[in-house]
């Protein structure tokens, strides 16, 4: 951008207060101004409700003390379930990797961890169904 | 009397009084600045609070040989970016900006009525610019920051804000011929 022009664009946003020999389109610039600062003004007081220091403050109250405390009560109240139950997780997944060697079929990763019978048309066929006892009427 | 980098410094040692008078001090710049953001309605309420609740969580940040205003100031055109993003996503989608809810108002006079009028239609012309030109027109043309100042509180180059600017005005000039000349003749 040419000094020329940031001369020209400063001049027309300047803070004061427009004289009559400023051309259409500065004034033009300030007659906008005025219509925004009236727009704005207007709608932030219908927009920001009362007693807002009062309200920043109660809520910087619980983010500093009680949010920290219940937090922190969780934290100690769950992490000895958490780690438990991670241990039972590995051991359950151990156990049934374990068990691979016993398939016919050699199973997927998420199958073996999950102690899942990889089923081919074998196994669906060799399936232990017990018959319905239909009662004659 | 307190100044402010009193305050500041007595609230970052988590002095909540300090931080209130802040709050007290700054709330109406900072209300207007997220209504030319945003327009008017129940969300600005919402940003305002969350820029002093963030202002007062990030005070660590904050350099004392910078002014506190501009600090704040960058805050809440971070947030409401985040709003305008999240609307641009999300809401207006599905809702028009028209049906946004806006805090019931009493209508007093005819005069006050055109008045209301014209703010809306002022709103909604700002509505349609984007986020970068909202921004610039809210700093340096209704908040009265000098163009270096909004080129740091935006993070952008001093030609780049007066090249928006100039844009934004023309739009918004092309958008509220009626209410312009009206406001122009008086």
């Amino acid at each position: 951008m040419k000094q020329q022009d940031i001369r020209r664009l400063e001049a027309m946003f300047s803070h004061e207060a427009p004289d009559q020999g400023l051309d259409a389109e500065t004034r033009q610039v300030h007659a906008l101004k005025r219509l925004i600062q009236f727009a704005v003004d207007e709608g932030s007081e219908r927009s920001v409700k009362p007693f807002l220091v009062e309200r920043v403050l109660r809520r910087l109250e619980p983010s500093r003390a009680g949010t920290d405390v219940f937090l922190g009560t969780l934290w100690q109240l769950f992490r000895p379930m958490g780690i438990a139950a991670l241990l039972l997780i590995l051991g359950l997944a151990a156990y049934n990797t374990s068990l691979v060697d016993a398939y016919d079929v050699r199973p997927t990763t998420s199958e073996a961890l999950l102690g899942l019978q990889p089923v081919t048309l074998t196994t669906a066929y060799a399936a232990d169904v017990e018959p319905l006892d239909f009662v004659d009427p | 009397m307190h100044t402010e980098e009193e305050l500041v410094r007595r609230a970052r040692q988590g002095d909540r009084h300090a931080f209130g008078l802040l709050v007290s001090k700054h709330e109406a710049a900072i209300g207007r600045t997220v209504t030319a953001m945003l327009g008017p309605g129940n969300e600005v309420d919402d940003v305002v609070q969350d820029t002093f609740i963030r202002c007062y969580e990030s005070l660590h940040r904050f350099r004392s040989n910078a002014a506190f205003g501009t600090y704040l100031h960058r805050i809440a055109i971070n947030r409401s970016r985040d709003v305008l993003r999240r609307r641009q996503r999300w809401r207006a989608r599905f809702v028009s900006h028209d049906e946004l809810t806006l805090p019931a108002e009493e209508l007093t006079s005819e005069e006050e009525m055109i008045r209301k009028d014209r703010a809306k239609l002022v709103h909604a012309a700002i509505a349609q610019l984007s986020p970068d030109h909202r921004s610039v027109i809210t700093l340096r043309l209704l908040q009265g920051f000098s163009t270096e100042e909004t080129a740091n509180m935006l993070g952008i180059r001093y030609g780049t804000v007066l090249s928006r600017l100039s844009r934004a005005t023309r739009r918004l000039k092309d958008l509220l011929p009626g209410v312009l000349a009206e406001e122009n003749s008086h």
